[in-house]
């Protein structure tokens, strides 16, 4: 995938994470506002959430890394062993959500 | 080891002598976008470990867990209003038209329309932090 394309990614999960975020953090914390838990529609938006904050972090780290170490080699290094960290980090949130939202 | 010769890899993102208020805002950016990576990490395991363990969403305890929480707002906002600007920048909304290298040389790309959304992130920042600061005396319970 070319950089450009990485970056659009990362600047569409920013707005992305704008919104979900928000949603995550007025639910779980505005005590008038908890009815948005219940919606069905809550457990996709913090799926949505999950996903794209995970890779806008990845991102963003693999941004910082490949320019402290550049180099063809440790650029793939340093891609793969974060998109591994982050499917996993994403099975394992998922799983949670899951579970959380399952019995409904 | 010749081509790591010029290479100033972390401590380079501390030298501010000579740049514009830019270099402040990208390695800000930069220190915020980790901490809210180890939080997010941190998080996801705590939360759902927990959760799975003994049923309970776990939240952190005690003032530290609050002063992870005011904190966290504080780089939060920083890195989204910061982020919406590198957007806008990013794809050339907020750039100005470049001139000619002429004396009396003027940043025109730099200035006018940049310079003015860097003003309007530090403001909405600053009026956003004087909100935050009353939610955590509120968490805190002063």
């Amino acid at each position: 995938m070319r950089e450009s394309t990485k970056m659009l990614i990362h600047y569409i999960t920013g707005f992305a994470i704008l919104i979900t975020g928000a949603i995550h953090l007025i639910a779980s914390n505005l005590k008038t506002l908890e009815w948005i838990k219940t919606t069905p529609l809550y457990p996709v938006s913090q799926g949505i959430f999950l996903a794209t904050v995970l890779y806008h972090a990845l991102n963003g780290l693999r941004v910082i890394l490949v320019e402290l170490m550049p180099g063809y080699r440790s650029g793939k290094i340093i891609s793969y062993t974060l998109l591994i960290l982050g499917v996993i980090l994403f099975v394992f949130g998922s799983y949670v959500l899951i579970i959380l939202f399952g019995e409904r | 080891m010749k081509s790591r010769e010029n290479r100033e890899g972390i401590f380079g993102w501390l030298k501010f002598r000579g740049y514009s208020i830019e270099k402040i805002l990208y390695i800000s950016q930069r220190v915020s976008g980790v901490g809210i990576l180890v939080f997010l990490i941190t998080h996801i395991l705590n939360v759902g470990l927990i959760y799975a363990t003994t049923g309970i969403l776990w939240e952190p305890p005690g003032l530290i867990g609050k002063a992870i929480l005011i904190i966290l707002g504080v780089i939060v906002i920083f890195h989204s209003l910061n982020g919406i600007r590198l957007t806008l920048v990013e794809y050339g909304f907020l750039v100005g038209k470049p001139i000619r290298a002429v004396y009396p040389y003027r940043m025109t790309t730099l200035s006018g329309k940049q310079r003015l959304a860097i003003y309007l992130v530090t403001t909405v920042f600053v009026i956003l932090m004087y909100f935050w600061t009353m939610v955590a005396f509120h968490l805190l319970g002063w």
